[in-house]
């Protein structure tokens, strides 16, 4: 054992060679306290599992988090390697058959592979599993599945140290504050997050760990209830849906003393807002602590943003910006973990202030954060290609309440029927549930356009701004902060208008666009002049074709009046706008809609 | 309580901001997540923040029991007619 502090800490190479003592606690499921000696038994059963199984590599799904642990040990004792996935989806386990030699776990389809299945329960007697000496920590433990930046998904193989050497980092920053406190969480133990924190940091802490998953806020406030010490691992999805009901205070442990049961509450696969991070804090009684990290590269850094809104680097670990042309700006590092001691380039952005701490800048590449779930924009569009509804698709994210993604697509002659015989709504489900054999429900898209062309501007490219503007007139329930305050219309002949308007400051495009600097999102622009456009002169929102000619000038702010102008050519298509106030120009530009074939256009169910 | 599930179909709609559908279109019997509707963990958690914004519905007991009303329109019409009966 080695010392931190005033606590003691087992490496995860002794766990079953040095053992705590088999009485102490070490998890607690369906309520009941399990003891050492209980897993060790089941590591035990597991192992016998194991005997038969040639592979060397097993891909593991377990709902159960005290299972699984034993299944890990188990395999790790025996020589084996285990293979995470994220879901036991037909594909993913299709994706795994590629990767490992048999499954082990609760899976309901098993593809080629052989399954391990579930020892039947431990008797009281059973021997439990020992090992005479400590594993080897350069030993491979577990391999991530995860979606590379190109949609071919990827393997990261974890050595025992790496885990270790971080688990080690946690405990040096955090253990103290934890102490033996009850680990509950939100998230699965089948990511590297949850691996980490659910699991190993408990066992190798010597803190009990809560067996089932937390799925909704009510579950942490039974756990609440309880435990007079907890620490919550969980993720913004969770953090910004706490119920302000939810009777928290009540929740101040047992003996009804004023303090809050959560001694620590991390956040990890996607960053807070400080506003949402405070709140959380107020409302758990407890800041919450922010983990940085990846799949490739466990935690990176982390922060509190009561403290510093910038992000600290984990001890050890070295963090620099790239200046390589293709990849500047990149956050990159070097961790005392990795195998190799060159610099490692993330997909993330970010501007590194004094003494190595930084601030996140968002993605360098496709992919997305969807509610903290990593997906490829680019997989989705291979995927969703290979439908035979659709000709060429375009997948973009959506902020908004909640992120999500987004399609933009232009459908064969067979879509285009299906469409008819459909309607939008039954085809898109449809598309949705086929989308859905292959990614996770919380990445599919939820916003469809259907376009007789993509908006590609000369270059063929097909520029953000001109996607996003297919979604603006979503048939949202509230436009009454979407517009901008109407000061006067005029027509000034048959096809041109004067509209004086004034953005108001309360309009949800200010927000965060930029914080302290509120500046009206250029696509916000495109996208008033498409509706007033649509209102009055009547120009066909569904067939918007193209953006031609876009130009801005001086940024438009909240409360300063503007004059919108705007000149329907129904002969070309093309509906040109300005933006102006006295001699000022704020932007002006041109949309070209497409009115060849109103057949097409029909069918064009935006 | 036709009126009651129509209300709660229009709950969903605006709460998920679920587009290209009307209440009309939500079938009472039909499953709300995973397959049916297509809702997933994360609307879970929204339409429980909606039902006690609406209805005062504290969803503080075993969620596996409280969840199991979220299964369709019908088994949430009844939880909401319940709650409304026991206040």
């Amino acid at each position: 054992m080695t010392d931190t502090g005033n606590r003691s800490r087992t490496p995860l190479s002794q766990l079953l060679y040095a053992p705590a003592s088999d009485t102490q606690t070490v998890a607690i499921a369906n309520g009941n306290t399990v003891s050492w000696l209980q897993l060790r038994q089941r590591v035990a059963q597991w192992q016998q599992q194991l005997t038969s199984c040639p592979a060397t590599t097993v891909a593991v799904w377990l709902q159960d988090s005290l299972e699984f642990a034993a299944a890990l040990l188990a395999l790790w004792h025996s020589g084996k390697v285990a293979l995470l996935c994220g879901d036991r989806l037909p594909a993913t386990v299709e994706l795994v058959s590629q990767r490992a030699g048999a499954l082990l776990g609760d899976f309901e389809h098993t593809g080629s592979l052989p399954l391990i299945p579930k020892p039947v329960a431990a008797s009281e007697t059973a021997l439990p599993a020992t090992a005479s000496n400590a594993l080897d920590l350069e030993q491979l433990a577990v391999v991530v599945l995860t979606s590379g930046t190109t949609g071919e998904p990827k393997t990261v193989p974890y050595r025992l140290a790496q885990l270790d050497g971080e688990l080690a980092m946690h405990e040096q920053l955090f253990g103290h504050q934890a102490g033996t406190a009850l680990v509950a969480g939100t998230v699965s133990h089948q990511h590297i997050y949850g691996l980490l924190w659910r699991v190993l940091w408990p066992l190798t802490g010597q803190r009990p760990l809560l067996s089932e998953c937390c799925h909704y806020p009510e579950d942490l406030l039974v756990q609440g209830r309880q435990q007079q010490a907890l620490v919550l691992v969980t993720t913004p999805t969770h953090l910004t849906r706490l119920p302000a009901s939810l009777d928290w205070p009540a929740a101040q442990g047992p003996d009804g003393q004023n303090q809050s049961p959560w001694r620590l509450v991390i956040s990890s696969t996607a960053p807070l807002s400080q506003e949402a991070s405070l709140q959380a804090g107020r409302q758990l009684g407890c800041p919450v602590t922010e983990i940085y990290g990846s799949s490739e590269t466990g935690g990176i850094a982390w922060r509190r943003q009561g403290d510093s809104e910038f992000w600290q680097p984990l001890p050890g670990i070295d963090v620099r910006g790239d200046t390589n042309d293709e990849t500047a700006g990149a956050l990159q590092l070097r961790s005392p973990l990795f195998a190799s001691d060159d610099w490692y380039t993330t997909g993330d952005r970010a501007e590194i202030v004094a003494d190595g701490r930084f601030r996140l800048l968002g993605r360098l590449d496709r992919i997305a954060k969807i509610e903290g779930k990593r997906v490829s924009l680019s997989g989705l569009e291979q995927q969703l290609q290979q439908h035979p509804w659709l000709e060429e698709v375009a997948v973009l994210v959506l902020d908004g309440h909640r992120t999500t993604t987004a399609v933009a697509a232009r459908l064969t002659t067979e879509g285009l029927e299906a469409l008819q015989q459909l309607g939008k709504a039954s085809l898109c489900r449809q598309l949705r549930e086929w989308l859905g054999h292959y990614f996770e429900t919380p990445v599919l898209p939820r916003r469809w356009r259907f376009v007789d062309q993509l908006p590609r501007n000369s270059q063929g490219k097909l520029p953000l701004a001109a996607l996003q503007a297919l979604f603006m007139d979503s048939n949202q329930p509230d436009t009454r902060n979407r517009l901008p305050e109407l000061l006067e219309t005029r027509q000034l002949n048959e096809c041109s208008w004067q509209i004086r308007l004034k953005p108001s400051a309360g309009l949800i495009w200010f927000d965060g666009h930029f914080p302290g600097t509120p500046i009206l999102p250029g696509v916000v622009q495109v996208q008033w002049a498409a509706h007033f456009g649509h209102l009055h002169c009547g120009t066909p929102l569904a067939q918007f074709a193209r953006l031609e000619v876009i130009k801005f000038q001086q940024v438009m702010r909240p409360e300063r009046e503007a004059t919108l102008e705007l000149n329907w050519n129904r002969d070309s298509g093309k509906l040109s706008f300005r933006y102006f106030h006295d001699e000022q120009v704020f932007s002006s530009g041109r949309l070209v809609f497409n009115l060849t074939d109103p057949a097409d256009g029909e069918c064009a169910g935006v | 309580m036709t009126e009651l599930k129509k209300q709660l179909k229009q709950l969903i709609i605006d709460t998920l901001d679920l587009e290209d559908i009307s209440a009309e279109d939500i079938d009472s019997a039909e499953p709300l997540f995973v397959d049916g509707l297509g809702l997933d963990s994360i609307d879970a958690l929204e339409l429980g923040l909606a039902l006690q914004k609406r209805y005062g519905i504290k969803l503080e007991a075993d969620s596996e029991e409280t969840r199991r009303h979220f299964a369709s329109i019908d088994a949430l019409a009844e939880l909401v007619a319940n709650h409304a009966a026991s206040v």
